[in-house]
């Protein structure tokens, strides 16, 4: 059997180790773009030179040919021909395959504003992004962000430890929209600008003015305030790479649909990690998303369906992130930022025996868990995430939860589920 | 493989398992001195009441799909050969998305900043669960099996 796998990141790599256990003599090939495997949620790290390219590594460099799997790199996908099961590549070479898997992930979308694209203007989805950053940085004083989700603010936040002047443009009122409500929002936003980190909210970019040479010179937004810059990186918003399969007939929409076998509307291909698109189990919108463990998940069900398993994800959510930025943490379960009206915002807020400030916002419908967000300690998180995507009954625990008397108590840790 | 056999009606809260994980762990002295200044000083178990007032002690499973190994977006985590799911604190980078899957609340966040998570590693290269062993009322012995399926504890 002849296993042919596209992308060689969560997704991917988890889909090769699953068919290598279940299919000994199987002919394993991922190719990728990237050289070598590393964690992509580090890349923040790298481009602010808190880490190196080395350090994120995932794998050694022998681990494919020990594990019997051809792995190359440096290669990008060109046709998908599903009528005779031939995928090619960049480089000319036309690979047959039994079964396929796409694990292709998402590129950054530079906003649809003048001047956007230049010199010195970086996404960060990969290695290239990171390093490119890392080396740019240290010839200017100003960095624009445009975008405060994940990878905006976590970039923001280490760029701004490595003494630049960093300065975040966002559309929406607050960090993180797509995670954070309004009280942690501001909590959010009031640890980057303790940071140093300057802040614009509501007021997206209008353009970017750039100098004869093309580097930029500032970022103009709507209100026709202009952020200096000499680095623009665009943190706002990805495009899964899921074109070429459209192309061949594969059925898509934001990404390349899969049932929660993760096959896709043509048979004996797959498709795992950020290039899906799925019915979220949680929200029952059908979706993308980026989130790591859902990556590795959907790659370890691909795996066993393309060796003949019927491998099913019986849960199959996006909708949660772990949130690290200087020190405070935070993790956000369900849709927290568009909860229905129905449903009852519990907030529970006291400070821990560490003197930090704790913050838990459940949203329920009746004594049903439907959305969490907790703050400051995230002990026992799993079990809000088990509670939420198994509908589990909660009243005992809020119950529990609101007997604490914060004020009167003075400290409490709020971490009873 | 050796498993944890736990009789929780034998359980009275004691949290000697507590104590006796964090000293081990830390390089404290005796449960009467644990390390609690060292960054990863908390206890890789817990004692709690659950939702019908009956005391639960809760440890690491070492699932065979340990969905902490999963959500690990850095390799600190994996599963070895031994059974053990454990964490190497070089790579752990505090990202904590394993302490927002794990669904028993054993990926647990370190409490003083610095950033790292804690769980159990079924005290690996040590010659009996320091857990086990702190038990005055054999609510935890240790079992010896061949079979490394069904993760490290049994519950009674």
């Amino acid at each position: 059997m002849k296993y042919v796998i596209i992308g060689g990141s969560a997704a991917g790599i988890s889909a090769a180790k699953t068919i290598r256990e279940k299919d000994a003599a199987g002919e394993i090939t991922v190719v990728c773009r990237d050289e070598f495997i590393y964690s992509r949620c580090q890349l923040h790290l790298v481009a602010a030179g808190a880490s190196t390219a080395e350090r994120i590594r995932l794998s050694t460099p022998d681990w494919a040919g020990r594990s019997g799997i051809s792995l190359l790199g440096g290669r990008e996908v060109v046709k998908l021909d599903p009528g005779i099961h031939q995928i090619s590549f960049s480089d000319g070479w036309k690979a047959p395959y039994d079964r396929l898997l796409i694990a292709t992930g998402s590129r950054t979308i530079f906003p649809p504003i003048g001047g956007v694209r230049g010199p010195m203007t970086y996404g960060l989805r990969d290695i290239d992004d990171a390093v490119a950053i890392n080396r740019a940085r240290s010839s200017v004083r100003n960095i624009v962000v445009i975008g405060a989700g994940l990878i905006g603010i976590e970039l923001a936040a280490e760029l701004a430890r490595s003494g630049l002047k960093v300065s975040v443009v966002e559309i929406a009122d607050r960090p993180l929209p797509l995670q954070l409500e309004s009280i942690c929002g501001s909590k959010c936003a009031k640890i980057l600008s303790d940071a140093g980190v300057d802040l614009h909210f509501l007021d997206p970019a209008r353009m970017v003015h750039r100098s004869s040479d093309g580097t930029p010179i500032c970022v103009e937004l709507v209100s026709g305030r202009k952020v200096p810059c000499e680095l623009l990186v665009c943190a706002a918003g990805v495009k899964t790479n899921s074109e070429f399969a459209a192309e061949a007939g594969v059925k898509t929409g934001g990404g390349i649909c899969i049932d929660s076998h993760c096959r896709t509307s043509l048979p004996d291909i797959f498709a795992a990690g950020d290039v899906t698109e799925f019915v979220d189990s949680v929200s029952g919108v059908s979706q993308t998303t980026a989130i790591w463990p859902t990556a590795v998940r959907q790659g370890k069900i691909a795996g066993a369906n393309m060796v003949g398993e019927n491998a099913s994800l019986n849960i199959n959510t996006g909708m949660k992130a772990a949130i690290s930025l200087l020190g405070t943490h935070a993790v956000s379960l369900g849709p927290v930022t568009s909860p229905d009206r129905q449903w009852h915002k519990h907030v529970f807020i006291g400070t821990d025996s560490q003197g930090r400030e704790n913050c838990k916002i459940l949203y329920a419908d009746g004594n049903i868990l439907k959305a969490a967000l907790l703050w400051g300690d995230v002990t026992n998180a799993g079990l809000y995430h088990e509670a939420i995507v198994n509908r589990r009954d909660i009243s005992a625990d809020l119950e529990c939860l609101g007997s604490f008397d914060a004020a009167k108590r003075g400290k409490e840790t709020l971490n009873v589920l | 493989m050796r498993k944890k056999l736990i009789d929780r009606s034998k359980c009275v809260g004691c949290k000697n398992c507590e104590l006796a994980c964090i000293t081990i762990h830390c390089d404290g002295k005796n449960p009467f001195d644990p390390n609690l200044d060292s960054s990863i000083a908390r206890a890789r178990n817990k004692v709690e009441l659950d939702n019908g007032g009956l005391l639960f002690p809760e440890f690491c499973r070492h699932c065979d799909e340990p969905a902490c190994v999963e959500a690990c977006m850095s390799g600190a985590l994996t599963k070895g050969d031994d059974g053990l799911v454990v964490c190497n604190h070089d790579y752990c980078i505090g990202c904590f998305m394993c302490v927002m899957s794990c669904p028993y609340g054993m990926a647990r966040p370190s409490v003083k900043n610095g950033g790292k998570m804690i769980k159990c590693d079924g005290c690996r290269g040590r010659k009996s669960m320091a857990c086990v062993d702190a038990c005055p009322q054999r609510c935890l012995t240790e079992i010896e099996t061949d079979d490394r399926t069904g993760g490290q504890i049994i519950y009674k």
